[in-house]
Formats: structure tokens, sequence, C-alpha cells
């Protein structure tokens, strides 16, 4: 349990910290955005990795599909740079889950 | 400046209640008022059923963390586990040296994808012994208590209810209770109640689980999506 929590506060912090060097402004939104983003996403993802034995690029591909509405919608993005937001920080936090866990 | 401090009470209050679940489900942790005590599981009449031999799954996060050989004297499942299948099979169909090529591919996976390839090869050689399986699970309740409690340790009896070629049933039969003072105290199990049908497996309910698995994978999810949609709502009705 202390590893999933872990990895959820990896999670949340590389997003963070993506999302303030894209948009360098109003941080505690940025965070606020990124804490209910993941908490919606991330434990439906590990549900489905852990429990069903899906492998885990599908399971990044319907996170960034999904993750691209919602960012879309909080920061007020068309949807093709949504989708480039959702890809870069799903990226970067997949290669720090691959090199720290 | 009131909308900063009320995002930067709303990240905190989420962090919090996981950090809070994070730490208290499941906890491994021990403080200093309390004890871990041992909790054996044994099935206490194989001996009635000579012709068979009967293995143990244990099953963890992420795949089977071990398999064995089990005999009527081994304590299984210290309670950690997800959970264990008690696995008979015929002797005539039982062979030790496939069984020690599993037992060698579980103890050197590593990755997840090695996990399910793990599992697969077991579920084939399950099905080529013809084994007879059912499942047990089982609840950590006893595992950490508090020191001044006089409780040393739990056995959990289970007996063979039925085992044929197309039925296995485990129930557990009696718990024995063992004290720091060398006392021991037996609570009997109650068996199921007629019309109750066990269909090869053994379950036992943990109300608190319920509560438990769901707030990580429902609750959780269910009010950051809340949020979300609020938050959106929020900003329309304040536009228009």
């Amino acid at each position: 349990m202390i590893f999933d929590w872990l990895a959820f506060v990896v999670t949340i912090s590389g997003e963070f910290v993506v999302l303030l060097l894209v948009f360098r402004k109003n941080w505690p939104k940025l965070l606020f955005f990124s804490i209910i983003v993941n908490s919606f996403t991330w434990p439906i993802a590990s549900y489905f990795y852990y429990n069903f034995l899906v492998s885990f690029v599908a399971v990044e591909i319907a996170v960034v599909i999904v993750e691209t509405f919602l960012w879309s919608w909080l920061l007020k993005l068309n949807y093709l740079r949504g989708l480039g937001l959702s890809l870069t920080v799903n990226l970067i936090t997949a290669l720090i889950g691959i090199i720290v866990f | 400046m009131r909308w900063k401090n009320i995002l930067v009470f709303v990240c905190l209050f989420f962090l919090g209640v996981f950090s809070f679940y994070a730490l208290t489900v499941n906890a491994d942790t021990m403080g200093d008022n309390e004890k871990s005590i041992t909790y054996c599981n044994q099935v206490d009449n194989t001996k009635d059923y000579s012709d068979y031999v009967f293995l143990t799954i244990d099953y963890g996060d992420g795949g089977i963390a071990s398999i064995a050989l089990t005999k009527p004297s081994d304590c299984f499942g210290p309670g950690k586990h997800e959970h264990i299948d008690v696995v008979a099979i015929k002797k005539r169909n039982f062979n030790s040296g496939a069984l020690g090529q599993l037992q060698n591919g579980v103890n050197n996976q590593s990755a997840e994808n090695n996990y399910a390839e793990q599992e697969t090869k077991v579920a084939d050689y399950l099905k080529r012994t013809q084994a007879m399986t059912t499942r047990a699970d089982f609840i950590d309740t006893y595992q950490v208590i508090p020191k001044n409690n006089t409780l040393a340790s739990v056995n959990v009896i289970w007996q063979i209810t039925k085992l044929n070629e197309t039925n296995f049933d485990l129930q557990k039969s009696k718990l024995v209770y063992k004290y720091t003072n060398g006392t021991t105290k037996e609570e009997i199990v109650d068996r199921p109640k007629p019309g109750y049908q066990a269909v090869s497996s053994v379950s036992v309910s943990d109300e608190s689980g319920w509560w438990a698995d769901n707030f990580l994978y429902v609750i959780f999810p269910g009010a950051a999506l809340l949020l979300i949609v609020i938050f959106l709502l929020m900003r329309k009705f304040k536009k228009g």
C-alpha cells in the first residue's frame, strides 16, 4: 500500500512539474488540477492493470485519451493541445515510473 | 487569493485523505504498543485422502507468490496475501519434477509479463494433472494487536468436507487461540446453514473489506470526478 501511495504521489508530482514548466503560472490551480485528474485516472488505471493483467502500454494509452479530455476542459485548451499535453505528462510520468519502480 | 486558499485546501485534503488511507488500511507498520502474532492455517484431515497430494498456491499482489507441497502439519497463508488456492492432485497424476520446474519459474519471476506467464504455466499444470482447486480467502485481523494482549498465536483449522473427481470443498472448522501464559481456547466455526452451496470454494467474509476495496477504486476516483464536474459547472455558471 505504501508502494501504491508513493507511485501515486510520484505521478501527481511529475505531472504537476510538467504543467508548471509548460504554463509557468497559477501553481495552486495547476496542483489542484493535477491532484483531481490523477485521483480520477490513477486508481482506475491501477485497478485494470493489476486485476485484468492489461499491458502497461494499453493502460497508458487509455489514460492519455481520458486525460486529453480532462486537460482540455480544465485548462481550456483545444483537443489537439490537450492531447499534446496529455501525451507529454504521461510519457514523462511513465518514464519516471519505469525508472523509479 | 481566496480561490487560491480554497484550491490549496482541497489539494491538502485530498492528499491527507489518501495518506490516512495508505497508512491505516493494510498497514504493515507496527506501533510501539503493538505486537504481531503468527496466524497459521492447517488442513487437518489430509490423511483421510491418502491417494491425493495437496499444494497451496499463494497469490500475491502481482501474481503467484509461491507454490508449495503441503503436509498436514504445515502452516500456510500468513494472511497478508490476496488469497490462497488449495489444490488436490491424484497421486497417480502428480509429477514432482514438473512441480519443481514451476517452483523455479515462480521464484525467478520478476516482471509483470513474467507473472502472467507463470500463471499460465501453473494453470496448464493444474489442467494436465486434473487437479481440483478450492480457494481460501483469509482475514488478517489478528496480525497486529495491542502489546498487552496475551494472545500469542491463532491456528485456523480447515477440513476437507468433500473431495472427489468433480468436487473439492474446504471448510474452516476450528480456531485455536494460544495465549502467552500457555493456555489455549478453541472456537468451533459454525457450519454453513442448510441450503448453502459452497460450490467448491471457501470464502471468509470481511465486512471492513468493502470499504478498503472500494475506497481506492470507486470512492476516491468518484470524488475526484465529482470535483472536476463541480469545477467545470462553477466556471460555466460564473461565465454565464
